[in-house]
């Protein structure tokens, strides 16, 4: 009976499960990262090509898709312009009134940091998703740590692992992810984490602190080279942590990690 | 070398499509499993045996792109391309009439025993290290998953089973061995 149970195919398939079973559990990244990082460089251009050919075959689906709403979009256009016009006037007020907030927060103005920009090649697969793929390394001068950056200064995450010819960025949504952040409005401090792929809390905020819904989240720029002033998103909803000790905060962030394209590395600031 | 070049270099474009490619298309959770739905098409074809190596090189790839421990996706691969050649050796030689609803019915319980697998890996894992190294999903969105396999299921099937088709004659070899339903 066991010996009809224990056919060459079961045996081969036991023994794959146990050898790879024995990897998982002993060692789940380090042994490998040598190889993930030779596989990475060679799988460099084949993943850019395929993510830049994607990214045009969507631009051009989506083109032919908007074509039968191009005459509402121009209506839609027209009217928006109108209010654009009325709109510049108004936004040249505020562009004073936030080089005069910068000022008084020490905020670096995005002009003065060493930008790399890179595309993005890859992505998590997983729901939501905790990290990208981009495509300068090492060799660009890409270290472990640096922030990243989305055009409008806005924080998306930082680089974990380095490569020749790319590097992994953790994201803000990532469990691993921690970052020192202020609420602008009311100046109260805490530590923005990863809620697993689901989202971004403002956690280790005290009790006397007070938040609102709808303030801005910047980081603080304490304790890690991450810069001071970078947007990382508005309060959603504020609420105790299981302890009590402290306010948490959930942090809607502006941009859709799913859809980033080109990101900016900040190597220093100028 | 040549028949074992070509396979390379499939599974190579199939991860790399799967992690760069698709990614572009689809929500993260209904990313069709482009590797999967080859090994199923392989096992189908050519059985557990001739699949074990294609299933492990598929796995392996898959865990250094994606940033998994290495073996999770290996185990997952082959584990199906087992099942699959269990089922396929009972219901595709009795059940030739329903050859198609068959496969598609192996596509569904290989996405169902993928997503199983990457499941209890994670709560192992984020139990043992208390942190989580990947967070799979299990819910409503398997079902979108699933749907996606399929329509992936049909539009690779015959171009793979072309190229099986002209490696087995660059090969010399009788096309009827070792295959679980012919035309």
């Amino acid at each position: 009976m066991s010996q009809k149970l224990l056919t060459p195919r079961l045996i081969k398939l036991l023994a794959t499960i146990s050898v790879c079973a024995f990897f998982v559990f002993l060692n789940p990244k380090g042994l490998f990262n040598p190889v993930r990082g030779f596989f990475w460089t060679v799988a460099y251009p084949f993943s850019k090509v395929s993510y830049i050919l994607g990214e045009k075959m969507g631009e051009t689906g989506d083109f032919l898709k908007s074509i039968s709403d191009l005459k509402r979009e121009n209506e839609r256009l027209f009217k928006e312009n109108i209010n654009l016009v009325s709109e510049i006037s108004k936004l040249k007020e505020e562009e004073k009134e936030n080089e005069k907030l910068r000022e008084q927060l020490g905020l670096i103005p995005k002009e003065k940091y060493a930008l790399e920009s890179s595309l993005v090649i890859g992505q998590d697969p997983q729901k939501l998703g905790s990290w990208i793929m981009i495509d300068k390394g090492s060799f660009q001068g890409i270290a472990a740590d640096m922030p990243v950056i989305v055009s409008d200064g806005i924080l998306i995450g930082k680089i974990e692992e380095v490569y020749l010819h790319s590097a992994k960025v953790a994201l803000l949504t990532a469990s691993s992810s921690s970052i020192n952040a202020l609420d602008v409005e009311t100046s109260a401090k805490g530590i923005i984490r990863g809620e697993y792929g689901l989202g971004i809390i403002l956690d280790m905020v005290a009790q006397n602190d007070a938040l609102n819904k709808g303030d801005t989240v910047v980081t603080s720029g304490l304790g890690s080279n991450v810069p001071k002033g970078l947007y990382i998103g508005a309060v959603e909803e504020i609420k105790s942590s299981p302890d009590r000790l402290f306010q948490q905060a959930l942090v809607i962030p502006r941009v859709k990690y799913s859809k980033l394209d080109m990101v900016f590395v900040i190597k220093n600031t100028k | 070398m040549f028949n074992k070049a070509v396979i390379f270099s499939l599974i190579f474009i199939a991860v790399i499509l799967q992690s760069s490619f698709l990614p572009i298309f689809f929500p993260p959770e209904t990313i069709p499993d482009l590797a999967l739905i080859l090994i199923i098409i392989w096992t189908i074809r050519n059985g557990f045996e001739k699949t074990v190596g294609r299933s492990i090189l598929a796995g392996f790839m898959l865990d250094l792109v994606y940033f998994w421990p290495v073996g999770i996706s290996i185990i997952t691969f082959v584990t199906i391309s087992f099942i699959t050649s269990f089922l396929a050796k009972r219901f595709l030689i009795s059940q030739r009439s329903w050859r198609l609803f068959i496969i598609v019915c192996f596509v569904v319980l290989g996405t169902l025993i993928n997503q199983t697998i990457l499941v209890v890996f994670a709560k192992i894992l984020t139990y043992l290290k208390e942190e989580t190294l990947f967070s799979p999903f299990f819910g409503i969105s398997s079902f979108f998953k699933i749907v996606s396999n399929i329509v992936l299921l049909f539009i690779i099937y015959l171009p793979i089973k072309k190229i099986e088709s002209f490696l087995d004659m660059y090969t010399q070899k009788a096309p009827q061995q070792g295959r679980f339903f012919q035309r």
